[in-house]
């Protein structure tokens, strides 16, 4: 029951966390509490046992301060859109466990296509001359060969396309964009803020640790983690924040696994004279980095 | 014996390739000496000539040149070139690109001493061989103390697998990469704490005497980069330093639990760190300086990503094992000298950082050629086809950016200077005054190399004319050479005279011609890719 009050407490501050984005949209802000609840539950679904015991609780709360999920949480299209897909992982760990790990992907990456991908591609090739620039340069070094077969093979659209959506996607998973500075756009970003907390940095690193023997049930995650920047890549200049919203899940249950293991690790290895003082100081650094965002948010 | 011979015959390929690699075409690729180069070679000509620097200073092992105060190691082995080959692009390339081509064999021992496992040790030589980082800083400066650093990482592992006594080879290697290298006072001694922090546990189990020997060894050969900095000659330092020029300012309206040098400073370097790591990077850009690299190709091939990630699990299963704590350590560690530097990434100033990164690649191809030669033959040899065309493909791609489109970019080269010395020395005795546009490229020294400049005339008048930067950082310059004037263009508040030679750019003259529009063109210097660079005219 005292595990139902603190998660319901949770909720409650995720939902007041949500309400003070400006503009408020009272649809979005529902919709993205609803998150937290389905995230809660489907967590409790896929990890079971007494080794995952904490991490509903503590992937819940870092999901409910994560200023990723802050952030887009007055997009009505983000917040419907995960929802769906939340809810799609749930049903399936519920009813259809044995297909998930086929059924989640492929549901993924039908539903991006569907939600982002026409318009994106539109306004990538529209805006994104670069790659064709980068042809004419590239063919016209050749100088008298440029039109020979070798140098159309190298130097193409297809080519330079491809290696644009390469960067592209590369840039969501650059330490810059997820913990120091976030989104290019100053009306989708906090200053000074990434969009996940510095002491993630820590956390991500001791989880893919924790994760990486065990592809039952983390496969689904690191293939979700995948599949998410493949459309926000199709964008003109991403990593946006709100097209690649659906890399914030699985980044935030790996943050969450890798400070149950930090913690973990201190109170087992660390002699008495270690572990209380350590584990004051994570909490203490977790609190901080919470609340200076809180402060970068409301005042700055 | 079979399989030593196999193992050796595929050693002299690799080193056969990366020797090809690493020498073709070294006059035209890159097209251009840097500044550094060329004061390397000029140097290199004096002492061989009078036994002192530029300064006149007897066989120094730091050397003033541009205010910078280089460790001049690199100096002393371009001398027998510059003997041979003349003052030349090549002569002063070459001892780099030896160097590359043994730090093919070293990390070839280097991975079999700390493996033991021979198939790995050639994946990881070839894949070292084809790396489009090591063969563009082959083909620069960066190798020497890369192949020292190298060394010095070898014996030191042969000293704890063998012989106690090769400590002392180390120590003195490591003590030499100081004396060669600027990034070196960080590189080096980062991975000497790494390797000691490994080998902790049976560092005693070494013969004391030998411990203390090598540890004065490595003293007593970087004394003098050690003293240097003492004397205050560490003005390159300081000046790109993130730590001196992290420019933090204070706002105080800016709550100071949240906001702080220390936090700001911290960020700072966090960020410029994950630079380091990131895909642009590693795969697809490289470090954005072209003289570093090829355009559009980053410091590994876009398709090395797979055999990373797979190296990548491999040793993240492991668990921390001696080697992939080293390979972790190594990774996070030795970018180190280039994330505490201003700028964007830097691949020249911790050459070293790629080691880590090909190692794991070789890791996980090795784990890839593993698992094919067991399961399902039909399919991963059909799959290993397509992905071996795709990969050849991809090294094409690097191949044709690195020989045919980085020549094409001027600017990168500092190029023009060569053609511009040829044209002054025709010129020089016919005019008064020759006026160059003073420069960062430092004009002066190309004309000091490229014309073999007497050094024993130059060192009479060099400190006269060296004005040293005004900003209290490195780089100062130098004034004047006879009648050949090195200073700002400014027709605007300084009229020419009639009868004057003007060396500037093509930007630089279409600004100064609003003032002064008298003069007739002697000579137009283009660039690589036909376009107006540098023009030299005569006031009239």
């Amino acid at each position: 029951m005292s595990n139902i009050g603190v998660f319901l407490l949770t909720l409650v501050g995720g939902f007041v966390l949500r309400i003070l984005i400006q503009p408020l949209d009272i649809v979005s802000t529902v919709f993205s509490s609803g998150l937290i609840l389905l995230h809660w539950f489907m967590v409790r679904e896929m990890f079971k046992g007494q080794h995952y015991r904490f991490l509903p609780f503590v992937s819940t709360l870092f999901l409910t301060v994560s200023p990723w999920y802050i952030l887009f949480s007055n997009q009505r299209a983000v917040n419907i859109f995960l929802f769906i897909i939340f809810a799609f992982t749930l049903f399936c760990f519920r009813y259809l466990k044995k297909y998930s790990l086929w059924l989640i992907p492929v549901f993924l990456v039908f539903a991006t296509l569907v939600n982002f991908s026409p318009l994106s591609l539109r306004v990538n090739v529209k805006q994104d001359l670069t790659p064709i620039w980068l042809t004419d340069e590239q063919r016209r070094e050749h100088i008298q060969n440029y039109n020979e077969v070798f140098v159309k093979v190298l130097h193409n659209k297809a080519i330079n396309y491809g290696y644009s959506f390469l960067d592209h996607y590369g840039r969501h998973f650059n330490g810059n964009f997820l913990f120091i500075s976030g989104d290019a756009r100053k009306d989708q970003k906090v200053a000074d803020f990434g969009v996940m907390y510095l002491f993630d940095i820590l956390f991500i690193i001791f989880g893919i640790f924790g994760i990486i023997r065990k592809f039952y049930p983390w496969g689904v995650f690191l293939i979700w983690l995948a599949i998410a920047p493949l459309v926000s890549a199709l964008n003109f200049q991403p990593p946006d924040i709100f097209r690649a919203a659906l890399m914030a899940e699985p980044l935030i249950l790996i943050s969450s696994w890798g400070a149950i293991n930090v913690f973990r690790f201190v109170n087992q290895n660390g002699t008495h004279m270690i572990r209380l003082p350590m584990t004051i100081i994570l909490i203490l650094i977790v609190v901080w980095d919470f609340t200076r965002f809180v402060y970068q948010l409301l005042i700055r | 014996m079979n399989q030593l011979y196999w193992s050796r015959l595929l050693v002299a390929l690799i080193l056969c390739a990366g020797t090809f690699l690493r020498l073709w075409d070294l006059n035209n690729v890159p097209p251009h000496l840097r500044n550094d180069e060329a004061a390397y070679g000029y140097n290199a000509y004096s002492l061989l000539l009078t036994g002192k620097d530029e300064y006149g200073e007897s066989f120094p092992l730091i050397f003033k040149s541009f205010g910078d105060w280089k460790p001049g190691l690199y100096i002393y082995f371009t001398i027998p070139f510059v003997y041979f080959l003349g003052n030349t692009d090549v002569a002063v390339r070459l001892p780099s690109v030896l160097a590359g081509i043994v730090a093919i064999w070293l990390i070839y021992l280097i991975t079999n001493e700390l493996f033991k496992n021979k198939r790995l040790a050639l994946i990881v030589a070839f894949f070292w061989t084809i790396s489009p980082v090591y063969i563009a800083l082959s083909r620069g400066i960066a190798s020497l103390a890369m192949a020292f650093a190298l060394g010095g990482l070898y014996f030191f592992l042969k000293a704890f697998n063998k012989k106690s006594l090769f400590l002392i080879p180390s120590a003195f290697l490591f003590g030499l990469t100081l004396l060669t290298y600027h990034g070196a006072k960080l590189s080096t001694p980062l991975l000497v704490g790494i390797l000691i922090a490994l080998f902790a546990k049976k560092i005693f189990s070494l013969d004391r005497r030998v411990i203390i020997a090598s540890f004065l060894i490595i003293l007593v050969v970087s004394l003098p980069a050690m003293v240097a900095i003492f004397q205050g000659k560490a003005a390159r330092i300081s000046t790109l330093s993130i730590l001196s020029s992290a420019n933090i300012q204070q706002d105080n309206n800016r709550l100071l639990v949240y906001h702080n040098q220390g936090l700001d400073l911290i960020r700072s370097i966090t960020s410029h760190w994950f630079d380091h790591y990131s895909p642009e990077v590693l795969f697809l850009r490289g470090d954005l300086n072209p003289q570093h690299g090829a355009p559009n190709v980053g410091a590994f091939l876009a398709l090395d990503i797979l055999f990373i990630i797979l190296g990548l699990v491999k040793i993240t299963r492991q668990g921390f094992t001696k080697q992939n704590l080293f390979i972790w350590l190594a990774i996070l560690l030795l970018p180190l000298p280039s994330v505490l530097t201003i700028g964007y990434v830097n691949f020249e100033r911790s050459p070293l950082m790629f080691m880590p990164w090909i190692i794991l690649a070789s890791l996980g191809a090795y784990q890839l050629i593993e698992h094919l030669s067991k399961e399902r033959r039909r399919l991963i040899l059909g799959v290993s086809f397509f992905f071996i065309f795709a990969y050849f493909l991809n090294y094409f791609y690097f191949l044709d950016q690195y020989f045919i489109h980085l020549p094409k970019k001027s600017v990168a080269w500092q190029y023009g200077y060569k053609e511009i010395v040829q044209t002054i020395a025709q010129v020089k005795e016919k005019y008064p005054t020759i006026v160059v546009q003073k420069s960062a490229d430092q004009p002066h020294i190309f004309y000091l190399f490229y014309q073999r400049y007497d050094p024993w005339k130059y060192q009479k008048f060099s400190s006269s004319v060296f004005v040293p930067n005004q900003e209290g950082k490195d780089m100062g310059y130098v004034s004047k050479i006879e009648n050949i004037e090195f200073k700002e263009i400014d027709w605007q508040k300084e009229k020419p005279k009639t009868g004057e030679i003007f060396v500037m750019p093509e930007d630089k003259l279409q600004q100064q011609k609003k003032f002064y529009s008298s003069f007739k063109i002697v000579k137009e210097i283009k660039d690589l890719n036909n376009l107006p660079l540098y023009w030299i005219v005569e006031t009239i």
